[in-house]
């Protein structure tokens, strides 16, 4: 049919003629839209605006002088550098997650489900663990090294230049599996019916991928990439612990440095770089934020559209086949190295690689030793999951009325957007007021869980967002006039409800920022304990394995009995 | 009008209106006062015996009253009615000669016309005739033409859907009384039936009746005003009915007088019975009135009734019926007094109860009085009229208001109930016997500001019942009455709705500047502040951008506009609201696809066309869940119909063609045949450019186009693209279909108009408009 042919059918609107019917209470249901978004409001706002407020003011108090000396400093110019590097990483993450996700495609079941845990399970060990695994990978010493064992000649991995290849390899092995995981779900919505018309019209594969694929992978691409954005604007930990000492001025990144020269910059200062740091981070947001702009809701289900490709015996097959174990294996490589070293005595692992033997379970005696741990465990633990309630108590609110309460629709995208920047907020623009006001109250488990789930809550929010906006139309109009659909908007959006949960547990389990700023040094904390052992990194190598081991395990756990639930909870809505 | 005016206008409706009730609220005080006795023994501290005495007694009353009204039979005197019967024929005097002509004539095939001043006996005549043409009851249709209002008799439209219905056939996509003669024809034909049309006012509203309907006999009967002023067409007939003859008057008072010694005082003073048979046994229904009268005053001789009538002014029929109102007991006049005084001519027995405040056994004692004097008639099986020529002779009351507002709150209340229980049948027969009483109440021009709700709960009725039974200009009528009766009553809710609907009347019939026109009015006369805007504002403003040109960015807002503004449950606007957002995705597809360029650009446009495509057929998935919940049949179909045109446009041909029938199947389960007709007109314009030009698909097209447009409105862009397919199906006949095509767009009259039309009009124009340029082509 020729394009002009469309124009040989009639297309009829549909006419309403009823009387309106009075709406009872609309003023009243107005406010209690707002009164939806007063928990978030205010949490947000405390923790996250007013100080950040707070920082820019102090940052500008004194004009632009504060901005020019800053940006005067070398150590600066080296830290934003190294910013922008990490930035640049992420989209090779990106890159690999979608490659990833293409060669997942068409491999068996069983065989993409190893990819899959094998590739998304790093994205919820603490980047303090990522630092652990992979300095035990490139010790420099071929004595312990895995892969200075493996090479003729030992190489200094750890020192100038190289020790980019241990960062960078560390950060796309925890975050790849999240950008593959989110290319997966966009890509099993690649619309068949726009592939059809594609080959009606007789197009070869560039042009179908130029015009068809790229533009329906773009929503997802954009979510992928602000997760892993917001990581690399975020990387802290990783590198704390994975350079060793001399090289962390080398390696510096704006939100570390920020922490270092904190008290030498002054409060004008630090207030300045962190406002700067955030505005760059902003940006990148709102950017991805236009791509991610949605109005109607998406409800296929993952596995309908298109339907999977049946795998074939072919040469070809094979490869990917192969190609896509050796991904595993070398994904599942930091972990294994990981729960060697944890299951061999603190001497052997101080000493000597893996494969030399000197198993027993030492370390993981001298890890609980003295109780701090095990204290810490338990305390973490409590901890994320009072951050948990606090988040579900704001953002499930939140999110309905931005969704399908009565709220102005003006107000609803100037609060989305104020949501996607506050996302990636980095906790330094925050961290120095907040102390300031907090003082002594931070050793309060609800005080300081609800500066976590303040951190949060934005991401939440935007996710919860988007689940409900999915929830059909004619569900929440089951619901008697007058009464709220929230409950039936909770059971509708339930996989979003546990994603939202399950990341703001491992956020706060894993986070080392928030705890470093506002509660060092009482290490009361799983990441701030392994911080500490890390200072001794060879000698208690054993003991830091065993913990990395333990730490990871509960997140992981907990990942892989929510598995299925949290890939659609996450990508729920996710459309242009 | 202020708020707690109406509030206080509801409360007063629930209070107790006739001695039923009255009694009600009696046992109700009395054992409310008991029942707080007993309360304050036992919780003498919790009550006091002043608050508890009131409230208890009032909310047993209330509650009462209300279970007493909840018995009422909503649809009693709708279900009575159904079909209308030929009335029993009476004993023929001197009329014989006139009945041999009729049944001569109308076994001939002729469309017989029995003509008479009002009382010379025309129905009676023609019912006789009627009974010998046919005597089995099943094979008559007998149809009452008077109307609700009774100075002004029906048109020939309403009179053409009044028989239609009468013969059992769908009736409201007819659009001209024209368009009917067919149906009439087809649904006699061959069946020995005859068809009784009584009490014509006006020849124009029985000239479409179709003659020479074999095995068929039809007859009208009635003054048929505006007769003598033409030539007959050749199928019609007339038939004058004469005066009596002295000797037949005073034959007729004898036949019908057996009691009362009505006889012997005719015999006692046989020089005045031929005097009064002179002057006033010429008409059969003065002589039922005189014979009557003197059947009621026995002591009366007829001299002395010659006497009584010569002091009276008026006419023949008027004098005698004044002697009859004079006579009737005193609140049988009082109910004739209230009966004339209405808006409507013809009322229930329910409705009577209603504007009385009688008990019902009351009321029918005194409606069987007045019948029994000859000044009310029964009709329609179970409705009651006033006798036309006894009105001017009855005393108007100083003030019916009361009166009037029970009955326009009795008619508010039962067309809200009945419409509220549509589709169901007894709904359906309710409105049927009503909708005219209904127009009438909504016209009759009441200005107490107490009027304003049951007004607009009538009008919202109506429009339910006229969109369900697609009669358009009903709708626009009804429409028209209740924007002039919101406007007279300061009613800004009315008002904007009656605007609302006549506009979406006028973009249905295609006639887009007038739509505009109106819409434009809508919007100076009504709030200039889109955020006061109801919900129907809104989805009014989305039609008009699309009918106006292709601003589909305005559309889709005013549309998200609309979808804010609904209540949260309302599923039949979700549901509306999801079509018209795939409308204007589709809209945007189609001028996507069609704008000019070459090969690469046309590969980029036939995507993003797709993609439009695509996501209108996600919205009308989605619409069909609220459809289906709201029982909304027609969503579903309108639904299923543009899902249809997005699988077209995917190229998913097999689901477009199964969407196809499925929205045709249900508009047709929903009686919209204008729906399903544009169904077939999709089906077939997918069979003339889905591929290969075989001749017999191109035959199976034309024929599907043929079909469609006997149901088809005769203007609109559908009605054009039909022509225009039709056009290349049969190239022999294009300059016809050219010309039908064109005439179809002609009522646009608006210059601002979507690429769509432009485009289609172009078409047309293009197609050869002599049939000699399209053989040789």
């Amino acid at each position: 049919m020729s394009g002009d042919d469309a124009f040989l059918f009639e297309i009829t609107p549909r006419h309403d003629t009823r009387a309106p019917r009075k709406w009872p209470g609309w003023a009243r249901t107005r406010a209690r839209a707002w009164g939806y978004l007063l928990p978030a409001v205010a949490l947000a706002g405390l923790v996250l605006i007013v100080p950040l407020a707070a920082t820019v003011l102090t940052g500008l108090m004194s004009g632009p002088g504060h901005f020019a000396g800053i940006l005067r400093r070398g150590d600066v110019w080296l830290a934003l550098r190294n910013t922008a590097g990490w930035l640049g990483l992420a989209a090779v993450v990106c890159a690999l997650g979608l490659g990833l996700a293409l060669l997942s495609q068409r491999l068996r079941p069983w065989l993409r489900r190893l990819l899959l845990i094998s590739i998304a399970l790093p994205a919820v060990a603490s980047p303090l663990t990522a630092g652990i695994a992979f300095r035990l990978i490139f010790d420099v010493a071929p004595e312990r090294g895995v892969l200075n064992a493996l090479l003729p000649h030992p190489v200094l991995f750890l020192g100038p230049g190289w020790i980019w290849l241990v960062l960078g390899s560390a950060f796309v092995w925890q975050w790849t599996g999240v950008a593959f995981l989110v290319f997966q779900a966009g890509l099993s919505r690649v619309p068949g019916d726009l592939l059809r018309v594609a080959r009606v019209l007789g197009m070869d594969t560039p042009r179908v991928w130029r015009l068809v694929k790229i533009p329906a992978l773009f929503p997802t691409a954009a979510l992928a990439f602000l997760i892993v954005l917001t990581a690399a604007a975020r990387v802290f930990g990783l590198v704390l612990v994975g350079a060793p000492g001399s090289m962390q001025a080398a390696v510096d990144v704006v939100g570390l440095y920020w922490w270092r020269h904190q008290d030498e910059l002054g409060a004008g200062g630090s207030s300045a770089l962190a406002t700067l740091q955030f505005a760059v981070a902003a940006a990148v947001a709102l950017l991805v934020l236009w791509r991610l702009r949605r109005e109607l809701p998406d409800r296929r289900p993952l596995e309908a559209v298109p339907a999977p490709v049946p795998a074939s015996a072919s040469a070809s097959a094979r490869a990917r086949s192969a190609a896509a174990i050796v991904m595993a294996v070398l994904w599942l490589v930091p972990f294994a190295i990981l729960v060697l070293t944890s299951l061999r005595s603190p001497v052997a692992a101080a000493t000597s690689g893996f494969w030399t033997g000197g198993y027993g379970t030492g370390s993981y005696r001298d890890a609980f030793g003295d109780g701090s741990f095990a204290a810490a465990l338990s305390h973490t633990f409590r901890q994320a999951i009072i951050v948990v309630t606090i988040v579900l108590l704001a953002a499930v609110p939140a999110a309905y009325a931005l969704t399908h309460s009565r709220l102005p629709y003006r107000s609803g995208r100037v609060i989305v957007g104020v949501a996607t920047t506050l996302a990636v907020l980095p906790p330094q623009v925050a961290a120095r007021p907040l102390g300031e006001a907090l003082g002594g109250w931070v050793g309060n488990l609800a005080v300081l869980g609800a500066v976590y789930a303040a951190m949060v809550l934005p991401l939440a929010v935007l996710i919860l967002r988007n689940a409900f906006a999915s929830v059909p139309h004619h569900v929440i109009g089951r619901v008697a006039p007058g009464r709220s659909a929230l409950p039936r908007m909770m059971v509708e959006s339930g996989p979003a409800i546990v994603a939202v949960s399950v990341l703001a547990f491992v956020l706060a389990w894993n986070d080392l920022v928030i705890g470093l700023l506002l509660n060092w040094p009482a290490a009361d904390q799983v990441p701030l304990i392994l911080l500490q052992q890390s200072r001794q990194f060879i000698t208690s190598a054993g003991q830091l394995a065993a913990q990395g081991v333990v730490a990871t395990a509960v997140p992981a756990a907990l990942v892989l009995l929510t598995g299925p639930w949290l890939v659609r909870g996450l990508t729920l809505g996710v459309r242009r | 009008m202020s708020g707690w005016r109406q509030r206080l206008a509801g409360l007063r409706g629930r209070l107790p209106r006739n001695r039923q009730e009255y009694t009600a609220v009696a046992i109700a005080a009395a054992g409310g006062i008991g029942l707080t006795l007993v309360a304050e023994e036992l919780s003498n501290w919790v009550l006091t015996v002043v608050p508890a005495g009131v409230i208890i007694p009032v909310g047993l009353a209330l509650v009462l009253i209300r279970s007493l009204r909840r018995d009422d039979p909503i649809a009693v005197e709708a279900g009575k009615a159904g079909r209308e019967v030929l009335p029993r024929p009476a004993r023929l005097i001197g009329r014989a000669m006139e009945r041999d002509q009729i049944v001569h004539d109308a076994r001939n095939g002729l469309v017989v016309v029995v003509r008479g001043p009002a009382g010379t006996g025309t129905s009676t005549l023609a019912i006789a005739a009627a009974a010998q043409l046919a005597p089995n009851a099943k094979a008559q249709y007998y149809v009452d033409l008077r109307g609700q209002d009774w100075q002004r008799p029906e048109n020939a439209l309403s009179v053409a859907r009044r028989v239609l219905r009468a013969l059992g056939r769908p009736s409201g996509d007819v659009e001209s009384a024209q368009a009917a003669t067919e149906k009439v024809r087809a649904a006699l034909r061959g069946k020995r039936r005859l068809l009784l049309l009584d009490n014509v006012a006006r020849w124009e509203q029985i000239s479409w009746l179709p003659d020479h309907v074999g095995d068929a006999w039809l007859i009208a009967a009635g003054e048929v005003a505006g007769c003598d002023q033409i030539i007959l067409p050749a199928g019609f007939t007339v038939v004058p009915i004469r005066d009596l003859t002295p000797d037949e008057g005073i034959a007729l008072l004898r036949e019908q007088s057996t009691l009362g010694g009505v006889t012997e005082r005719m015999d006692a003073d046989p020089d005045a019975t031929r005097a009064l048979a002179r002057s006033y046994l010429t008409r059969p229904a003065v002589v039922t009135g005189i014979g009557r009268w003197l059947a009621e005053n026995p002591g009366m001789s007829i001299a002395d009734l010659l006497a009584e009538l010569h002091h009276e002014p008026h006419d023949q029929a008027q004098q005698v019926l004044g002697l009859l109102v004079r006579h009737v007991s005193p609140p049988a006049t009082w109910l004739l007094a209230r009966l004339v005084g209405m808006p409507v001519a013809e009322v229930g027995i329910d409705a009577t109860t209603a504007l009385t405040g009688l008990p019902r056994r009351e009321a029918e004692r005194l409606m069987a009085e007045l019948r029994d004097n000859g000044l009310v008639e029964q009709v329609h099986t179970a409705r009651w009229r006033v006798v036309d020529a006894a009105r001017p002779t009855v005393p108007r009351p100083q003030n019916l208001d009361l009166a009037r507002r029970r009955l326009i709150e009795y008619y508010a209340e039962r067309s809200a109930a009945n419409a509220e229980r549509l589709p169901q049948p007894e709904a359906r027969r309710w409105f049927e016997v009503e909708d005219k009483a209904l127009l009438q109440v909504l016209g009759a021009g009441a200005t107490q500001p107490w009027a304003a709700r049951p007004l607009r709960r009538i009008a919202d009725a109506l429009d339910a019942w006229f969109a369900l039974e697609h009669r358009v200009d009903d709708r626009g009528e009804a429409a028209d009455r209740a924007a002039r009766a919101a406007e007279r009553l300061h009613d800004d809710i009315g008002l904007a709705v009656a605007l609302v609907r006549r506009c979406v009347v006028a973009l249905m019939l295609g006639e887009i500047g007038r739509a505009k026109a109106r819409f434009n009015d809508l919007t100076s006369r009504l709030d200039a502040d889109e955020a006061k805007w109801r919900p129907q504002q809104h989805l009014l403003q989305a039609m008009m951008k699309l009918a106006l040109g292709d601003d589909f960015d305005a559309a889709d807002a005013a549309l998200t506009h609309y979808a804010r503004a609904l209540r949260g449950a309302d599923l039949t606007g979700l549901g509306t609201v999801l079509i018209d957002k795939a409308v204007v995705k589709l809209r945007r597809g189609q001028l996507i696809a069609a704008q000019p360029g070459d090969q690469r650009d046309r590969e980029r446009r036939a995507l993003a066309a797709a993609e439009a495509y695509r996501d209108a057929r996600e919205l009308l998935i989605s619409a069909r869940g609220p459809a289906r919940e709201a029982e909304d049949a027609h969503a579903e179909a309108h639904a299923a119909e543009l899902l249809g045109l997005a699988n077209w446009y995917l190229h998913s041909y097999g689901d477009a063609a199964e969407n196809w029938s499925t929205a045709a199947m249900l508009y047709e389960r929903c009686g919209d045949r204008t729906g399903r007709a544009r169904c077939e007109v999709h089906q077939a314009t997918a069979l003339l450019n889905g591929g290969s030009r075989d001749p017999a698909r191109t035959a199976e097209a034309a024929e599907s186009l043929h079909a469609a447009l006997g149901n088809l409105p005769a203007t609109g862009l559908v009605t054009a693209l039909a022509y225009l397919h039709l056009a290349i199906a049969e190239p022999a006949a294009a300059a016809g279909h050219r010309k039908a095509g064109l005439a179809a767009l002609a009522p646009r009259n608006e210059p601002a108009e979507p690429a769509q039309v432009t485009e289609i009009r172009r078409r047309l124009e293009e197609l050869p408009d002599h049939p000699g340029e399209a053989a040789a082509s």
